[in-house]
């Protein structure tokens, strides 16, 4: 074999490896959503590499520790009383869609922006136990992504709910502060996140940083 | 055929697969984009997606080339939504879901269709300064049948065809309303803000229902739906 067909070969592997890649992080992350609509939070953990962090809402929850701490010890324990699956009454679907997803050179690490919508709630048989209203939820994903002995992994989930709304009033009407962001961090909260960081809700909005350039400029982007 | 023929030739089916595959890529990440950018009012990004001839049907109107499409994106909606920010305000929502693609790359690598879904969640909060000028919350969905185009190695949209399904407004849903948004009557300049030309036969939105044609065969039969 040539010089030159050999080294369009090896192109091709790569080309072909950052398309499985791409395909890979899609069904983590779309995996994740699977798991977060049905209280999976074992599953969801496993997700996440031994360095990983989750930043939520004003937090950042670090390493499976942390993961833990958010996941088991905190929405587990909310939400399903320390089942690891999904209870009667309680609604929480997590759709994940328009991922972009963009692998770094070498195929160690990757980003990934995703959207999510969210529709979440008690029934009013349950409503007693878990005192939750209806409502919907709106937000984005800017994760990080790293490959490790073969298999991608979660290293940063970074999600930012942005809007949320009663079902029975709308988005026109949610009330300031609607989920408190956290304010205290582990320890003094036991549920806690290890560290705060700046977070924004409806009605404030603002962009959510893009890991990506411009497609057609490749220039960055310039929003007020 | 010696073997290193066909071994070559063999490489050359592969890179064009690959590069097709890269192509759908790269136009889902292309719409994508134009859904985030949506969300968030960033009107000049909108426009520089297009190709320089590119254009855009929404209600039935046709905005031409760079000028056009900025008419449509800078002077109407961010004027209207932001007061001429190119970016997001508070109080203002427009959240663009997209989702459900189907893209079709041309054999030459050259152009490309893409289908695609979305879904709005959109409208002012209480504490929007400028309520009264724009529709109260609502929902509102519609699909793309879009064309795109590659120049010097890069896709950008050269015809955005949204086809709005319907809206409602938030209180009384979809069994109630009639969509706001009605198709285009007046060009620009007349109208400052109007379309270059009208297509000949209005599309009509909910409650009235339209089979919206697509780009591509059925899947299974290959036969183009009647």
């Amino acid at each position: 074999m040539t010089t030159d067909l050999a080294a369009r070969v090896e192109d091709l592997e790569h080309r072909i490896t950052t398309l499985e890649d791409v395909d890979a992080i899609r069904k983590l992350h779309f995996a994740y959503g699977y798991y977060i609509d049905k209280c999976m939070y074992n599953e969801t953990v496993d997700l996440f590499s031994e360095d990983s962090e989750v930043r939520f809402h004003g937090g950042v929850f670090k390493g499976k520790a942390g993961a833990k701490r958010l996941y088991i010890d905190r929405f587990q324990k909310q939400f399903t009383g320390g089942k690891n699956g999904p209870v009667d009454g309680f609604l929480l679907d997590h759709m994940q869609a328009q991922d972009i997803i963009t692998v770094s050179k070498d195929g160690k690490t990757a980003h990934g922006r995703f959207r999510c919508f969210m529709q979440a709630g008690t029934h009013e048989a349950t409503r007693g136990k878990v005192p939750l209203q209806q409502w919907w939820e709106g937000g984005l994903y800017e994760n990080t992504y790293v490959k490790e002995d073969g298999v991608w992994k979660i290293q940063i989930l970074d999600y930012r709910p942005f809007w949320h709304a009663i079902y029975e009033q709308g988005w026109a009407h949610t009330p300031p502060n609607f989920v408190p962001f956290f304010a205290k961090t582990f320890p003094e909260d036991p549920l806690g996140p290890d560290a705060l960081i700046e977070a924004f809700l409806w009605p404030t909005h603002k962009v959510v940083e893009f890991h990506y350039d411009h497609p057609v400029t490749h220039k960055p982007h310039t929003y007020a | 055929m010696t073997d290193e023929t066909k071994l070559t030739a063999l490489v050359d089916k592969l890179e064009h697969r690959a590069a097709k595959l890269e192509a759908i890529n790269a136009i889902k990440n292309l719409h994508y984009s134009y859904g985030y950018y949506i969300d968030k009012c960033m009107y000049d990004e909108v426009v520089q997606l297009f190709s320089k001839d590119g254009e855009v049907t929404f209600l039935s109107g046709v905005y031409k080339g760079h000028e056009g499409v900025a008419r449509l994106y800078c002077t109407w909606f961010r004027e209207l939504f932001t007061g001429g920010k190119n970016g997001p305000v508070d109080g203002f929502l427009l959240d663009h879901i997209q989702m459900q693609p189907i893209i079709t790359v041309s054999d030459d690598l050259k152009t490309a269709k893409g289908r695609f879904r979305a879904i709005l969640p959109g409208g002012p909060h209480d504490s929007y300064a400028r309520k009264d000028q724009v529709p109260s919350q609502f929902w509102e969905a519609g699909i793309y049948e879009n064309d795109y185009v590659c120049e010097d190695g890069i896709w950008k949209i050269k015809r955005l065809d949204y086809m709005l399904q319907w809206q409602s407004d938030y209180e009384h849903g979809w069994a109630y309303q009639e969509s706001h948004l009605q198709p285009a009557t007046v060009c620009y300049p007349e109208n400052p803000i109007g379309p270059d030309y009208i297509l000949p036969k209005k599309r009509p939105v909910w409650p009235q229902q339209q089979i919206v044609p697509t780009h591509y065969p059925h899947p299974v039969t290959g036969k183009m739906p009647s």
